[in-house]
């Protein structure tokens, strides 16, 4: 199917009004090509937007801070939570009910370190705005100054605006914080519900992740011991060889000094 | 001062070039064995093969090893006729030697760096120099430089003459954003977990230290391609090797991050491959050591500090206006760096 066919007018009409840049745009010939209130107006909607996302976004981190399964404050009256606890970790179901609340600790430490990685990269994106606007207006005060003249100009200030925003980001010691925590946190998750699947396989008798592990660890252990083995054959082989040539190296020089003899 | 108005204008005529570069591009195929014609050589474990591209010039010349990195498919070296590096050797009369390490499988989960430099690389090493007669130089790019230098230290009798290409050895310098996101990540427990690392994973990290130029700027400068098929197939390829990752073996991945990125340890010598310390003052041979003076994933001092610890060897290296992958694929590179490779090899 071409994309001709594919993508109909509406679609083109949607892609056309998505992403800041076509709105900037458009704000930016409203106002004759220089920055001016209808420019301002648009700026202060995208700003509008993002900080919408920031709020919410530390609406969750502060919700989340302080309340990991396990701390006690899900409890209700609170002063139950630590026998509660303590009676989790008894009887016939205390491997299960372990799990469990690792799974919800993993869970509670992934969406603080998502919601503190996605507040920094959000930031970044609004500063990169400003920083663009803000050119914007330096150039059109500047006489000598060239505004951008499309909207694929516009777009190459946003990027070039916005990436430096990122770098700045990247090179922090707060993104490294937070990308090796959400990474991590990642990790984490991933492991314990691996763990409750794992449990679930066992007890169903078929083989799960740690089954298929323990027989690739054996498998490659074979084929490392058939490796050495290989080469200490090749290097038996190598020995008898030069065995074979000293001595006739040793023979030709017998019967060479046999003919050189008087 | 552009006239009000012109805005939808701009926009449904960017779609129709949109849609148009689309079309052409579904009619474009995109081969990812690269352009130069090679017949494989020899078939290692664990889905490893060399590669021999045969020499076209009329002086024959000593073989030339090409070790890439782990991270991405080689054929970024071969692009297309135009601009492969690969091809420019074979038309210097060098048999060039591509160890392709292949996609690792569920098993290889425990390959080793040991297992890689000194079971792979040191095996297709000997089996060039005995079939050819002659160690091969050997030319290193970017994760695969490490493993070039790794090996000239470890088995100096295989390798004759080494290029280093956009080859990170200092993993603490300024502006190194991978390796300050590396620093806080627990590579070993990440292993232990999700076995071998998925590529996507990998191309998502990548993708997010130029966010802006690889997704909004890459795709929006696409319709400019319409109407310029050769331009738009470049494209294709490029972005189809940008996505072609292969998984990265568990245990290498962890040891590599842990030891380069987080330890320093090739620059500092701690290092250690099947036993032994790398210690890059041990090598001997001559070496050219290429860097990109606009790399952001091995930024020139990175790569640049090769040089205060290569004490034992002549040393050469070469400044490359360009970024990571401008030394390989653009035009300014096939025009001004691959002769100067060529030349030096032939010394």
């Amino acid at each position: 199917m071409a994309a001709s066919e594919a993508f109909d007018n509406e679609w083109l009409r949607s892609m056309g009004g998505a992403g800041p840049i076509p709105r900037l745009w458009e704000a930016l010939q409203a106002d004759g090509g220089r920055p001016g209130p209808a420019c301002a107006a648009a700026f202060q909607a995208l700003y509008a937007q993002l900080d919408t996302a920031l709020i919410g976004l530390r609406t969750l981190a502060e919700g989340l801070a302080g309340q990991e399964p396990g701390a006690g404050q899900e409890a209700d009256p609170a002063w139950l939570a630590p026998w509660l606890q303590s009676l989790a970790r008894l009887g016939p179901w205390q491997d299960a009910v372990g799990r469990t609340q690792e799974t919800q600790a993993a869970l509670h430490r992934y969406t603080t370190a998502y919601s503190e990685c996605a507040a920094a990269l959000l930031e970044t994106v609004r500063a990169g705005l400003q920083d663009l606007e803000r050119q914007l207006g330096e150039a059109a005060d500047d006489p000598e100054g060239t505004l951008p003249q499309s909207c694929q100009e516009l777009h190459r200030w946003w990027v070039a605006a916005g990436e430096a925003r990122h770098d700045a980001l990247l090179g922090s010691e707060r993104w490294a914080t937070a990308f090796g925590r959400l990474t991590n946190a990642t990790t984490e998750l991933i492991g314990s519900c691996q763990a409750q699947l794992d449990a679930g396989l066992r007890h169903l008798d078929l083989p799960n992740r740690e089954d298929f592990i323990d027989t690739q660890r054996r498998l490659v252990q074979l084929e490392r011991e058939r490796r050495g083995s290989a080469g200490s054959e090749e290097i038996e082989a190598l020995r008898a060889e030069i065995a074979r040539l000293r001595e006739e190296v040793a023979t030709l020089r017998r019967q060479s000094e046999g003919h050189d003899s008087p | 001062m552009t006239e009000p108005g012109n805005t939808g204008e701009e926009l449904s005529a960017w779609q129709r070039r949109l849609v148009q570069a689309l079309d052409e591009a579904a009619e474009l195929p995109v081969d990812t064995r690269g352009a130069t014609p090679f017949e494989t050589y020899a078939h290692y474990s664990h889905g490893a093969t060399l590669r021999r591209y045969p020499p076209r010039g009329a002086e024959r010349r000593r073989p030339v090893l090409v070790v890439y990195s782990l991270v991405n498919r080689p054929f970024i070296l071969d692009l297309t006729e135009r601009r492969s590096l690969i091809r420019a050797l074979c038309d210097a009369g060098h048999p060039v030697y591509l160890l392709d390490w292949g996609r690792p499988r569920g098993a290889d989960r425990f390959l080793t760096l040991t297992d890689y430099i000194d079971g792979l690389l040191a095996g297709a090493a000997q089996d060039i120099q005995t079939d050819e007669g002659e160690a091969p130089d050997l030319l290193g790019v970017c994760q695969g430089g490490v493993f070039a230098l790794c090996l000239a230290a470890l088995h100096p009798e295989r390798v004759r003459r080494l290029v280093t290409l956009v080859t990170p050895v200092d993993c603490r310098t300024p502006g190194d954003h991978l390796s300050r996101m590396a620093q806080q990540v627990d590579f070993d427990r990440a292993a232990q977990t999700l076995g071998n690392i998925p590529a996507e994973w990998l191309n998502g990290v990548f993708v997010a230290l130029k966010p802006y130029q690889l997704l909004a700027q890459r795709y929006a400068e696409m319709p400019e391609l319409a109407g310029h098929p050769e331009a738009l197939h470049d494209f294709l390829r490029l972005e189809r090797w940008m996505y072609d990752s292969p998984d990265q073996a568990a245990a290498a991945f962890a040891e590599f991050a842990r030891e380069l990125y987080q330890r320093n340890a090739l620059l500092d010598g701690s290092l250690e491959v099947a036993g032994q310390r790398i210690r890059l003052g041990d090598i001997r041979q001559p070496i050219l050591n290429i860097f990109a003076q606009q790399d952001h994933l091995v930024p020139p001092p990175a790569a640049r500090a090769l040089g205060a610890h290569v004490r034992g060897s002549p040393y050469e290296e070469l400044a490359f206006p360009g970024g990571h992958l401008g030394v390989f694929i653009s035009r300014r590179a096939h025009r001004e760096l691959v002769p100067r490779v060529v030349s030096w090899l032939a010394g």
